[in-house]
């Protein structure tokens, strides 16, 4: 190719800039991919993290439980208070009966000791806390909605799933925990997600049906339905902590999914 | 001698109840109620010396009943008892004056030290005021009282002396 065939291919400087443009372009835009999926998983975490740490203290509930019924045993066979000795350890503290009771005493041991190494592994868990004073609270959860919809987009469109939003501006009160609430909603789109296929809508829409505050999600109804799903289909923690009441109904007609909440009032937001 | 008064305060009626039965083999005699508008009730009525509180609880949440106390009743020594326990929760306990803060599930004997020595705080700062207000030293013993105690009780002593 002769010199002068080479120079007629040499780009111009409108054309650099323009390939310049598209590369920075390109890197924004996989950035921008990176970004929303790191801003997905962070509120999927926060969202765990305040699950996590009511889970944590429900169950240092029940070790605290144990742990008194247990020393409450050992009381009763070995305590001795400046008036008495442990009820059933005065029967057996006499002589040889008291090698009775070592076996009872050992396993009563073991119990305290597991007891103190899962504790130390739930207060781990709790690290992961958010204070709970307050987590229960009267709240608008139309806002809660308008916080996390670029992530139930993300949620959604990561599966070529359309998601539209038809959310209230009215400002509707509910009583219940602002991050249990969030979880349900996500738990909610994985779930209804499971009956769709790439390329439907769905559609989530919160406002007042029936003088109650209800976030509805609505699906096409294609192959697949899951029909007349019960509520023990969700998670027993969401169940038992969300104060409101979900009801799923998956039938040829209609294919909603509703959470419904009892209102604790209603103004316009500002 | 006065008798220690103490009062739990938990909604998990298990726990409680067996912590007040171990409680009262060590010398403790307790009452208990299962929430913090309980709680409160009972303040009024009858003031006990020490309060064993939970922080997690339906309704009132211990935290705000302890927030109440250091306004209405900063003689009661709190010590909170908590399953869940943050850095956050224990550091605003600390700053109305909790006495201590132990984390579920606890050692029973730890609990009943603690319990002795809250008491123990609170009738030595009676003591000591009314040991500043009997030698005259009034501003002294109402600072000492403000501190700790109830102005039931040393408060009305004040001014009885003042009236001598």
């Amino acid at each position: 190719m002769s010199s002068r065939g080479v120079a007629c291919y040499a780009p111009t400087k409108e054309v650099i800039c323009t390939k310049i443009k598209q590369i920075d372009c390109r890197r924004a835009g996989k950035k921008r991919v990176y970004m929303s999926g790191l801003s997905l998983r962070t509120a999927q975490l926060q969202v765990l993290g305040g699950a996590l740490a009511h889970l944590a203290h429900d169950v240092q509930n029940h070790l605290a439980i144990i742990n008194e019924s247990a020393g409450w045993m050992k009381d009763l066979m070995e305590y001795k208070s400046k008036k008495r000795l442990g009820r059933i350890g005065s029967l057996f503290n006499r002589g040889k009966q008291r090698a009775v009771l070592e076996p009872y005493m050992n396993n009563l041991k073991a119990i305290e000791t597991h007891i103190k190494q899962a504790s130390i592994i739930t207060r781990r868990l709790g690290s992961f806390a958010h204070g709970l004073e307050k987590s229960r609270s009267v709240f608008d959860p139309g806002k809660v909605l308008e916080e996390i919809q670029d992530v139930l987009m993300k949620q959604t469109s990561d599966k070529g799933i359309r998601l539209e939003l038809k959310l209230t501006g009215e400002a509707l009160m509910i009583e219940t925990d602002p991050s249990v609430f969030q979880l349900a909603v996500f738990e909610n789109v994985e779930y209804v997600m499971k009956t769709l296929e790439s390329g439907d809508c769905l559609t989530l829409e919160s406002g007042l049906w029936e003088g109650q505050f209800q976030v509805r999600l609505t699906g096409p109804c294609s192959g697949g339905v899951i029909k007349n799903s019960g509520k023990q289909d969700f998670n027993w923690y969401i169940i038992e902590n969300l104060g409101g009441q979900i009801q799923k109904r998956f039938v040829d007609e209609e294919c909603v999914t509703i959470m419904a909440f009892a209102l604790t009032g209603s103004e316009e937001r500002d | 001698m006065k008798k220690m008064k103490v009062l739990l305060v938990d909604d998990e009626i298990e726990f409680v109840t067996t912590l007040s039965n171990r409680l009262g083999m060590r010398g403790i005699k307790t009452d208990v109620v299962h929430d913090g508008e309980q709680a409160l009730e009972y303040v009024k009525k009858d003031e006990p010396d020490v309060m064993v509180l939970d922080l997690k609880m339906p309704g009132m949440y211990g935290m705000e009943v302890l927030r109440q106390l250091s306004k209405t009743n900063p003689n009661i020594q709190v010590v909170i008892l908590t399953g869940h326990g943050t850095d956050r929760d224990e550091d605003e306990s600390k700053r109305l004056k909790a006495f201590d803060y132990l984390r579920k599930p606890t050692d029973i004997d730890t609990l009943a030290d603690r319990i002795q020595g809250a008491y123990s705080f609170k009738m030595e700062s009676i003591m000591t005021a009314a040991t500043f207000a009997e030698a005259g030293e009034f501003d002294t013993a109402r600072e000492i009282a403000k501190e700790s105690e109830s102005p039931k009780t040393v408060g009305e002593m004040f001014k009885d002396e003042e009236k001598k």
